[in-house]
C-alpha cells in the first residue's frame, strides 16, 4: 500500500516563553520552575489521502490553524514528525516538492500584498522558482484567472479594487500557480458574505475534480465541512477527539463533544427558542483540565475522565473516538 | 495625482512646500545666484567689513543684507551656508534612513534573539542625548563635512530602526507575508519587495522631520564651533560669527542666517506634518460634509398595524456618509417596527446598512456620517428630535445596545462590579449595596457561574464568551424596553453562541424587552426571531414572520441566501450561488439594487419597487420586488 499524501505522527507544538535567567539559575540550584507553555497541538495523528478532503473542525483556540502552519513550515513542530508522500517533511530539500503544499488564508483583505498588481501576486513565485519564463508570465496569469472564474483583464489591477470573494479567488490562483497537490485551507470562506461563500465553495469542489487536489479544510462551520469533506476530524484543546468518514461522523457522532457541536449548530429549520446548549466555557489552553480535556463540560463525565487521557480507538470501521465511555465505563 | 490634491488640502503645507522648494533651489544654485564667492579670499575687501544691509562697498558692490567682520556678503554666505546645511541634513537623513530601516525590518522579520540583540543596541543608543553623542564623536573625529555627516548618521539611525521595526511588526503578522513565506520567496525578497513598501509611509514622514532635526543639530554643533570648519561656514557657524556683534547693533550678521535656518526647518516640519496627516486616514476630515442644517423630516407614515403598539417605530430613516469618495447611502428610507417582547432579526451582508440602522436608532452616528431623513419613534417620541441630555437619559437605560465586541461596552481598567453599579446609578438613585445585589442577579440571569467572584474581576480576566455575557447583563441592568444587539455572537464559538441565544430568547420573553438582533446569518435568527427583515444595500427587501420568510421567501435575494447554504443533502453537488457581488455603496442607482445579480430581472426593475405585501391575506409578509417568487400551490 502506498503511503498517504500527508501524514502527521504524534505531532505537537508548544508555544511559550523559555524560563528567564533567574529561574534557570534557580533550577540549577534545585528549584523546579516549569516554563509556561501552551500545548497548541498536543500529539496529534492525521492523514490526508490523494484527492481527499479532510475537514478539520474545532472552536477558536483549539489549535486547528496551528496544524496548517506546522504542515506548511511557518512553524516547526516541537515533537513528532510530518510525512509527505512517505518522506519526512523536515528532510525534503527539493523546493519543488515542498511547493506542492500550498496554503489558502482566511482573511482575503490581509492575504494579498496591497502594493502589488494581481499579475505580480500570482506570477511572482513561479517566475522566482524558475517555473515560468518572465515573458510568458502574463499569459499564464490570465489562464489562471480564467480558471478561478475571474476576468483575464483583472491582471493589472490592485487587490483593493476587488470584493472579498474575488480576492479569495486571487489567493487560490496564487496557490494554483505552483501546481500544488495539497491545499491547506484555513477558514477560507469564514470572512466572506453568505452570498459569495457558495461561489468559493463551488470553486474548491470544481478544482478538486479538475486538478486531483487534496485539501486539509479547516473550518468551524459544520455545514460547509459536511458539504465538502470526505473525512472529518474534530479537535478540542489541541487534541483530536474524533475522526470518521463524513456521513458516519454526522450521523453517528460518538464523542460527547462532537455531539454537543452538532447540537449547537445554528439551523434554518430550528423551531422557536430551541437551543441545545452544552454547559460551560472552553477552558484556557494555558491551564487545560487534566485527563480528558472535555470532562468539565461533559454530561457523562466519570471519575476516570478526570485523571486519564482517553486514547483514540476505532469504534466503527474508519471511525476513531477518544472517549472512556467506549470502554464501557470505569475500568 | 490624488495624492497631490490631498497634500494641497492644507494651505499651510503648500506654503511650506513652496518655501522649501525655493530654499533648496537657492542652495543648489548658490554658486550662480550668489553675487560673491564668500570663500574666495581674493575677492574680499576688508574695507567693507560690517556694512549694514543695503549699503555699497568701496568697489561699488551692492550688499543687500550687509557684510560680516571679514567683509563677506551676508546674502552670499547664507546661500552657500544653506547648501551645506541642506547637504548635511539630506545625506545624513538618507543614510540613517536606509541603515535604520534595513536593521528594523530585519529585526522584525527574524524576531527572537536577533530582534532582541538589535533592539537592545537601539535602546542603548537612544538612551544617550543625541547632542552628547554627536559632541563626543566630533571631538574624536575632528571637523569636516564627512565627519559631521557620519556623526549625524550615528545619532539618527536608531530612531529609524525602532520605527521601522514597530511598523514592520504589525505587517509581519499579516497573511500576505505568511503567504510570501509559504511560497518560499527568500528572505531578501520578502523583506524588500513585500515588507518594505508597506512600511514606507510612516518612515517617510519621520524622515522629513529627521532631516529638519539633523539640520538644526548641525547648526547647533557648528554654532558651538565643533561642526563645520571656518572655511566652509554653515548657517550655524554664520550665526555664531555675528553673535558677538548682536549687542553692538550689527544684528544682520546673525539674524539673516537665523531667519534662513528658521525658514528651512519650519518648512520641512510643515511638509512633514501634512504627510503625517495624509498617511493617517483617521486625521482626515470629510471633504463634502454638509452644514449642520436642521433635518428635513418627512411626515410620519401611518403605523403598520401590529397586535401590540410598537415600542419602536422607524419611518423612512436615511443615513448617509459623506466621504472623500462620494456620498454613501448606507440606510435608504428604511421603516421597521418592534413590539414589546418581540425579537426582530435584521439580516444583511456586509455593507447592507444593518449596523448603521442600529446605530442610527441610538443616534450613535459619528462624522462623516449623518442621519439625513426619517423618524425614530420610541414609545411615540421622536428620538431624532431630542436634545443630547434627554438622549443620554435614554441610552443605556430605556434603550440598550450590545456590540459584537464586548470591549465596546466594558472599560478595561474598571472592575466588573464598579461598571455595573455605575450603570445603575447613572440613571436612578439607588444605594451601592442595592445596585450590587441587582448586578449579581443580572449576572446569574445571563448564565454566569460563580457571579460573586466574577464581579471582582477585570474584563481581561474573563473569556470572550464571559465578557459578552457581562456586556449583555449590563445592557439588561436598567430593564430597557429595547435592546439593539449588533452581531453579539458572531465572534463566539458555536457552543457558546448556542448558550447565549438560548438565554437571550428566554430573557426577552420573560421581561417583555423588545429586541433588534442584527446579524449576517439567517440560521442564527431562525430559532430566535419572531420576525425577520432582510436588508440589501440600505433597503429592506423582505420582511415578515420568521417561519414565512424562511419557508417561503418572496424575494429572489432571500431565496438566494437560503439556497447558498449547504444542507445535509447537498453533499457532492454544487451549491446554488448568487452570481457577482453587491454593487459599491457609492453607486447611484434608482432601481432595484439586486437586479444585476438577479435571474428574474427585467426592464421594470430599473425603477424602485415598493415594499408591500402580496395580498391582504398575507399582510404581515412584505416584499420589495416586481417579480416576487410566488409559490405554486399544489
Amino acid at each position: 500500500m502506498s503511503p498517504p499524501l500527508l501524514e502527521l505522527r504524534r505531532v505537537s507544538r508548544r508555544f511559550g516563553q523559555p524560563l528567564g535567567l533567574l529561574k534557570t539559575l534557580a533550577n540549577r540550584l534545585g528549584a523546579h520552575h516549569q516554563p509556561r507553555a501552551v500545548h497548541a497541538v498536543d500529539g496529534i495523528d492525521l492523514h490526508v489521502g490523494d484527492n481527499e478532503v479532510l475537514g478539520l473542525v474545532g472552536e477558536s483556540g483549539c489549535g486547528k490553524s496551528t496544524v496548517a502552519r506546522l504542515i506548511c513550515g511557518l512553524n516547526p513542530p516541537s515533537d513528532g514528525e510530518i510525512f509527505y508522500q512517505g518522506e519526512a517533511l523536515a528532510s525534503i530539500t527539493d523546493v519543488d516538492r515542498l511547493l506542492q503544499i500550498q496554503m489558502i488564508f482566511q482573511n482575503p483583505m490581509a492575504s494579498l500584498n496591497p502594493r502589488l498588481t494581481v499579475a505580480d501576486i500570482i506570477g511572482e513565485a513561479p517566475v522566482v522558482h524558475g517555473r515560468w519564463a518572465a515573458r510568458e508570465r502574463d499569459g499564464r496569469v490570465r489562464e489562471l484567472l480564467l480558471q478561478v472564474g475571474m476576468d483575464a483583464s483583472h491582471a493589472d489591477r490592485y487587490p483593493h479594487e476587488f470584493s472579498g470573494g474575488q480576492r479569495q479567488r486571487i489567493g487560490i490562483a496564487r496557490a494554483l500557480a505552483l501546481q500544488p497537490r495539497l491545499l491547506l485551507c484555513d477558514e477560507p470562506v469564514a470572512a466572506l458574505d453568505v452570498s459569495t461563500q457558495a461561489q468559493v465553495v463551488n470553486l474548491f469542489m470544481q478544482l478538486k475534480q479538475q486538478l486531483q487536489l487534496s485539501y486539509l479544510f479547516i473550518s468551524h462551520d459544520l455545514g460547509i465541512v459536511r458539504h465538502l469533506s470526505d473525512r472529518v476530524a474534530i479537535m478540542y484543546l489541541g487534541r483530536i477527539v474524533e475522526s470518521a468518514p463524513v456521513e458516519e461522523l454526522f450521523e453517528h457522532a460518538n464523542h460527547p463533544y462532537t455531539q454537543a457541536l452538532l447540537a449547537s449548530m445554528p439551523q434554518i429549520g430550528r423551531g422557536a427558542g430551541q437551543f441545545a446548549a452544552v454547559q460551560g466555557e472552553i477552558p484556557s489552553p494555558l491551564d487545560p483540565p487534566r485527563g480528558c480535556h472535555f470532562h468539565p463540560r461533559c454530561p457523562f463525565a466519570m471519575p476516570r475522565c478526570r485523571v486519564e487521557v482517553p486514547l483514540l480507538r476505532e469504534v466503527a470501521p474508519g471511525h476513531l473516538s477518544a472517549c472512556h465511555l467506549n470502554d464501557g465505563g470505569d475500568a | 495625482m490624488s495624492r497631490l490634491r490631498q497634500f494641497a488640502a492644507s494651505r499651510v503645507a503648500v506654503v511650506g512646500a513652496i518655501v522649501l522648494l525655493a530654499l533648496s533651489v537657492a542652495a543648489l544654485l548658490a554658486s550662480w545666484l550668489a553675487p560673491q564667492n564668500p570663500f574666495d579670499l581674493a575677492t574680499l575687501n576688508l574695507h567693507d567689513s560690517r556694512l549694514p544691509p543695503g549699503s555699497r562697498g568701496v568697489d561699488g558692490q551692492w550688499y543687500a543684507l550687509g557684510t560680516d567682520l571679514l567683509a563677506r556678503d551676508v546674502l552670499s554666505a547664507i546661500l552657500y551656508g544653506l547648501r551645506i546645511s541642506v547637504l548635511v541634513g539630506l545625506s545624513s537623513g538618507v543614510i540613517a534612513f536606509a541603515l535604520g530601516t534595513a536593521v528594523g525590518l530585519f529585526a522584525a522579520y527574524k524576531g527572537g534573539r536577533i530582534d532582541n540583540l538589535l533592539m537592545r543596541v537601539v535602546d542603548l543608543q537612544l538612551s544617550f542625548p543625541a547632542i552628547l553623542v554627536a559632541l563626543i564623536l566630533l571631538a574624536v573625529l575632528g571637523k569636516g563635512l564627512d565627519k559631521i555627516i557620519l556623526a549625524l548618521v550615528v545619532v539618527q539611525w536608531a530612531l529609524f530602526a525602532r520605527t521601522a521595526r514597530a511598523t514592520a511588526l504589525s505587517e509581519v503578522g499579516k497573511e500576505y507575508i505568511e503567504a510570501a513565506r509559504t511560497l518560499r520567496l527568500g528572505t531578501a525578497r520578502v523583506l524588500f519587495r513585500h515588507l518594505l513598501p508597506n512600511c514606507l509611509p510612516p518612515l517617510t514622514v519621520i524622515a522629513t522631520v529627521q532631516v529638519a532635526n539633523a539640520i538644526s543639530l548641525e547648526a547647533t554643533l557648528s554654532f558651538l564651533g565643533i561642526g563645520m570648519p571656518v572655511t566652509e561656514p554653515s548657517l550655524g557657524l554664520l550665526i555664531a560669527n555675528g553673535f558677538q556683534f548682536l549687542l553692538s547693533g550689527d544684528y544682520w550678521i546673525s539674524v539673516y542666517p537665523g531667519v534662513a535656518l528658521v525658514l528651512l526647518i519650519g518648512s520641512l516640519n510643515l511638509v512633514g506634518d501634512q504627510l503625517r496627516v495624509m498617511f493617517n486616514p483617521r486625521l482626515q476630515g470629510a471633504s463634502v460634509m454638509p452644514d449642520d442644517t436642521p433635518l428635513q423630516l418627512t411626515d410620519p407614515v401611518p403605523a403598520v398595524t401590529a397586535h401590540a403598539p410598537p415600542v419602536l417605530q422607524v419611518n423612512q430613516l436615511s443615513t448617509q456618509f459623506f466621504t472623500a469618495r462620494g456620498v454613501v447611502h448606507s440606510v435608504n428610507g428604511l421603516s421597521l417596527h418592534v413590539a414589546r417582547g418581540e425579537i426582530l432579526g435584521l439580516v444583511g451582508e456586509s455593507g447592507s446598512g444593518k449596523s448603521v440602522t442600529g446605530r442610527s436608532i441610538m443616534r450613535m452616528i459619528a462624522a462623516p456620517g449623518r442621519i439625513v431623513d426619517g423618524r425614530v419613534l420610541f414609545n411615540g417620541v421622536d428620538v431624532l428630535g431630542l436634545d443630547e441630555e434627554a438622549m443620554r437619559q435614554l441610552r443605556g437605560n430605556r434603550i440598550a445596545m450590545v456590540f459584537q465586541d464586548p470591549m465596546m461596552t466594558l472599560n478595561p481598567v474598571l472592575r466588573i462590579d464598579h461598571q455595573m453599579i455605575e450603570t445603575i446609578q447613572a440613571h436612578r438613585t439607588c444605594s451601592a449595596a442595592k445596585a450590587r445585589a441587582r448586578a449579581l442577579t443580572m449576572l446569574r440571569k445571563v448564565g454566569i457561574p460563580a457571579p460573586e467572584e466574577r464581579l471582582l474581576c477585570y474584563p481581561h480576566q474573563l473569556s470572550g464568551g464571559m465578557r459578552q455575557r457581562v456586556a449583555i447583563a449590563i445592557a439588561l441592568l436598567n430593564e430597557p424596553e429595547l435592546i439593539i444587539a449588533d452581531e453579539p455572537t458572531t465572534a463566539l464559538d458555536v457552543t457558546i453562541q448556542s448558550q447565549i441565544l438560548a438565554e437571550f430568547h428566554s430573557l426577552a420573553k420573560a421581561t417583555g424587552t423588545a429586541v433588534i438582533w442584527v446579524t449576517h446569518d439567517l440560521s442564527v435568527v431562525a430559532g430566535l426571531a419572531d420576525r425577520i427583515a432582510v436588508l440589501y444595500r440600505g433597503r429592506i427587501v423582505e420582511a415578515g414572520p420568521t417561519a414565512a420568510v424562511l419557508r417561503a421567501p418572496l424575494h429572489p435575494y432571500t431565496r438566494g441566501l437560503l439556497d447558498s447554504m449547504p444542507t445535509r443533502n447537498s453533499r457532492g453537488q454544487p451549491l446554488r450561488q448568487i452570481p457577482g457581488a453587491a454593487p459599491p455603496p457609492t453607486a447611484a442607482d434608482n432601481g432595484c439594487a439586486f437586479r444585476p445579480r438577479c435571474a428574474f430581472a427585467s426592464a421594470a426593475c430599473a425603477a424602485m419597487p415598493e415594499l408591500a405585501p402580496l395580498s391582504a391575506l398575507t399582510a404581515e409578509h412584505a416584499v420589495r420586488c416586481f417579480h416576487p417568487l410566488v409559490q405554486v400551490s399544489s
